[in-house]
């Protein structure tokens, strides 16, 4: 199955209820058979694009394309997607077995492959022996798994899910994270995904689309966007930061000469920054390096400062330095037993400095 | 303020309310046609009830309008409900305005306007004019009863069912209406209610050739006592605390 | 997936369509009727005919239709604020009871509220009239002599109003005064107010609400509740109700019966706008 073709495509589609601008004009291409994740505070229009693509909302402007059809004016009970919601919508006065085939039945699907599909698909999600039950009578972990199982069993192009997670408790949630992710590669279904939490946008995408405030940010594979974030908003949105003023001096192809925080050094961007520039320099807590001493030479530059506090959390360590230069930063290292740095001590002077070429540089205002 | 004094006052007016009632059931045994003082027990008075055929065509007919008018209502009332809930359409406001004012309107700028209307189509007042006005003047309770129970719905499941591929018919037949089956019933059971206790209203739209019960107990009450009356009175009452205890039971239900 | 775009909106159509189609026919037409009739004249053989004039409008003024009003509106007023002062306590006791108790003793007024007015009234009958239960219990304690005729009067039609309308005061008054929160009554005592000040400013103005319903459910019925001055009246006092009765069933004045009639929409509407401004101080938006 080709992976690159698009299932759905939103052109220049913008949203507004009443005056209130909800997507500013945006194009967004979900491939076939990914699992793409829309990330975003609350708010911020993910849930507004969701049901646009599943037709409960029509676009203010811009097209909305499903399998290359434009889709505008088709009501919903006539797409070809499905919808998890996020109350799971379970029809109460129904038995688990006659939600799920619901679907099927407003398809006039004959009735002996109703009854094989519905049992194939609650097999599938282990709910087999709950055939019979009523929604109330089930956990929320078992009612989410029967709104899956209700849109899935109808084998529709895309599967769009809404925050399907957040009702559950931290443990079930870590579990259905990847009990959600095979299924996806099981079924080759396309997935959006709706959600705030960062983590489980990462630990379960081919893709994320971060947004806010009704604009798409960034779009990329999670690595992508955490490693090479477009804009401050992106970077800070998807984890730690820590972040440093700087001036550009010369360029040269990838290599940047720049002063930053007052001192010299090297930087490497293959962003579009000429001399004179603002930036900002972006470091994860886990590129920095803590020193006691600054090492001599080299064209890395070593900023000095007083240890602020110390966090030992298990797996890794956190320090939090004070530059002299007026910033904190966190710097983030693997907790190992035999190295001798361990004990570094609030008030302790030490130098700071990142891991070279794992910098991110932003021009300033971005 | 002491619990006593509390306890009294709520037990004062509770007699307020159903001392006239109990009176009036108490003298349905009276062995008196005055129903001046006690002369003893007596069952003649519902005997006498069972005989009279003109007192028994009208309950006869009261009852065949009431379930009629209920029925009627109770339909009109649930699509109504439904359709200002679900739907966007341009005679929202004037509809909802004219479930208000049929509900508030005093029973007499009711009848007479129905009244006026049916000359004014020709019609003469008797059966239909007054199944029609009992439809009209009940539907707005069922509406309100029916809309209160949608406004506790939890709004993607007409969504969900969209989702799944049902059209709007399919949506109300299979989600909607099941959802809703207890306050419809409630709605009828209020309309049936309302519809056998109407005074006014139908004084204005009925015509002699169909005579209901209410109507003729007034002109039976209006002339002084009549023990008969009484019988017929208890008998309702008792229907009446069976329709409320019903309703009570179905709308408490779900939660 | 099979296309149905026939039922999707066929459906649609036909509910709200029908639902419009009864309440402009049955609802709309016969109150514009009614205004219209008003601007009639008197007809001959016909009950309207056309010169179109606002006599009706000037007979409303004029002191045979002004007396029945008055009298209405007096009886109106004391049957509203009878029930209020009656109803009220014995909503907030009410209200107040321990959550298990109440659905029962609330059932115990429903259902005299379902109970047949007419019979309703007709029971008050044996109560009032001069071998009555009232005048036995009266003689029987030595409070009395002599009966009280008590039936026949305008006594009998006020007792007969508030009997019957006291129900629809109290159970809005109830639904008012049970969504009251009982930390804002501590709070304000905590915070140094009497029982009576407590009462005054927050209690009352936080169930101005349900005062403004039930009064609305009192006040307005008893101009036209005709078969309690008839019942329990003699018929030596009218009510408005009687008034228009008359004018279309013995006068055959429709258009006086129909000015009467919109004068007592009026009187709704008004009612209406009070209470929604009671219900919403302030100016806040009132929308649904």
């Amino acid at each position: 199955m080709d992976g690159h073709e698009a299932i759905v495509r939103l052109s220049g589609v913008a949203k507004s209820f009443g005056d209130q601008n909800v997507l500013e004009p945006l194009s967004l291409v979900v491939r076939n058979g990914e699992f793409l994740t829309i990330l975003g505070p609350s708010g911020c229009g993910k849930t507004t694009i969701l049901r646009l693509i599943a037709g409960f909302e029509t676009p203010s402007s811009g097209d909305v394309f499903i399998a290359g059809e434009r889709v505008n004016n088709v009501p919903p009970n006539r797409r070809r997607v499905n919808t998890v919601f996020q109350s799971y919508a379970l029809f109460p006065h129904m038995t688990v077995a006659e939600n799920v085939a619901f679907g099927l039945r407003m398809a006039r699907v004959p009735r002996p492959e109703q009854e094989a599909r519905v049992a194939e698909v609650l097999r599938m999600a282990g709910l087999e022996n709950l055939a019979g039950r009523r929604p109330r009578q089930l956990s929320g972990g078992q009612q989410q798994r029967v709104a899956i199982a209700r849109a899935v069993v109808n084998r529709p192009l895309v599967l769009l899910l809404d925050e399907p997670l957040s009702a559950l408790d931290v443990q079930l949630r870590k579990q259905m994270r990847s009990e959600l992710k095979h299924l996806q590669r099981q079924l080759g279904i396309t997935f959006i995904f709706v959600t705030h939490d960062q983590e489980e946008a990462f630990a379960m995408s081919d893709r994320v689309v971060v947004m806010s405030d009704g604009r798409i940010e960034q779009t990329g594979a999670p690595a992508e966007v955490y490693e090479e974030p477009v804009n401050l908003y992106v970077a800070r949105f998807v984890g730690e930061t820590n972040i440093l003023d700087g001036r550009i001096l010369a360029r040269d192809n990838g290599q940047v000469a720049a002063v930053v925080e007052g001192v010299p050094c090297a930087l490497s961007s293959r962003r579009d920054v000429a001399p004179g520039d603002a930036v900002k320099v972006i470091l994860r807590p886990e590129d920095l390096l803590v020193e006691r001493s600054a090492p001599e030479g080299g064209k890395v530059l070593w900023l000095p400062g007083t240890v602020e506090e110390t966090v030992y959390k298990g797996t890794t360590y956190d320090i939090a330095v004070n530059l002299d230069v007026g910033k904190r930063v966190v710097a983030t290292e693997f907790f190992d037993e035999d190295a001798e740095k361990i004990a570094f001590a609030p008030g302790e002077r030490v130098f700071v400095s990142w891991i070279q070429g794992w910098e991110v540089v932003l021009p300033d205002g971005g | 303020m002491s619990r006593a004094l509390k306890a009294a006052y709520a037990v004062a007016v509770y007699l307020f309310l159903y001392a006239p009632i109990a009176v009036l059931i108490a003298f349905s045994f009276n062995d008196s046609k005055y129903g001046a003082s006690w002369r003893g027990f007596t069952l003649r008075w519902y005997a006498d009830l069972a005989q009279d055929t003109a007192l028994l065509d009208a309950a006869l007919n009261s009852l065949l309008v009431a379930a009629l008018a209920a029925t009627a209502a109770t339909a009109l009332g649930t699509l109504a409900a439904v359709a200002l809930h679900q739907y966007r359409f341009r005679g929202r406001r004037l509809t909802q305005t004219c479930l208000f004012v049929t509900m508030m309107s005093p029973d007499i700028v009711m009848g007479v306007s129905l009244l006026v209307l049916f000359v004014s189509l020709g019609l003469t007042p008797g059966f239909l004019t007054l199944l029609l006005a009992h439809i009209t003047f009940c539907l707005p309770f069922v509406a309100v009863t029916v809309f209160s129970r949608l406004a506790g719905f939890d709004p993607h499941l007409v969504e969900a069912a969209q989702d799944l591929g049902a059209g709007e018919f399919d949506t109300f037949r299979l989600v909607i209406l099941p959802m809703l089956m207890p306050a419809v019933a409630a709605g009828w059971l209020l309309s049936f209610t309302l519809s056998l206790d109407d005074v006014i209203v139908s004084f204005f739209t009925t015509g002699p050739t169909f005579e209901v019960l209410p109507l003729r107990i007034y002109s039976m009450v209006k002339v002084g006592v009549k023990p008969v009356v009484n019988a017929l009175s208890a008998i309702l009452v008792f229907v009446t605390v069976g329709v409320v205890l019903t309703s009570h039971l179905l709308l408490g239900e779900k939660k | 997936m099979a296309a149905r775009t026939s039922d999707r909106s066929l459906f649609r159509t036909l509910a709200v369509g029908g639902v419009m189609a009864w309440l402009l026919v049955f609802v709309a037409a016969p109150n514009l009727l009614v205004l219209g009739a008003s601007l009639a004249s008197r007809g001959e053989s016909e009950f309207l005919a056309l010169p179109v004039s606002l006599d009706s409008y000037g007979k409303l003024l004029s002191p045979l239709f002004a007396g029945v009003f008055l009298d209405s509106f007096v009886l109106a007023a004391g049957a509203t604020l009878f029930c209020l002062l009656l109803g009220y306590p014995f909503a907030y006791i009410l209200a107040r009871l321990p959550k298990a108790r109440r659905p029962l003793l609330l059932l115990l007024v429903i259902i005299p509220f379902w109970t047949n007015s007419l019979i309703r009234t007709y029971a008050l009958v044996f109560i009032l009239k001069t071998e009555g239960l009232l005048n036995a219990a009266l003689l029987g304690l030595g409070l009395l002599s002599e009966p009280l005729s008590l039936l026949y009067t305008e006594t009998a039609v006020f007792v007969g109003l508030t009997y019957t309308l006291l129900p629809f005061m109290i159970l809005p008054l109830y639904a008012s005064i049970e969504k009251l929160d009982p930390r804002l009554l501590e709070a304000a005592r905590d915070l140094g107010a009497d029982r009576l000040r407590v009462f005054w400013r927050i209690t009352v103005p936080l169930t101005a609400p349900g005062i403004a319903a039930g009064c609305m459910l009192v006040f307005l019925p008893s101009f036209c509740l005709f078969y309690i001055p008839d019942i329990l009246g003699g018929a030596k006092t009218l009510l408005v109700g009687n008034f228009i009765k008359n004018q279309f069933l013995a006068a055959r004045d429709w258009p006086l019966g129909s000015a009467a009639s919109v004068l007592l929409t009026a009187v709704m509407a008004l009612l209406a706008v009070l209470r929604l401004r009671l219900s919403h101080p302030a100016g806040e938006e009132a929308r649904r």
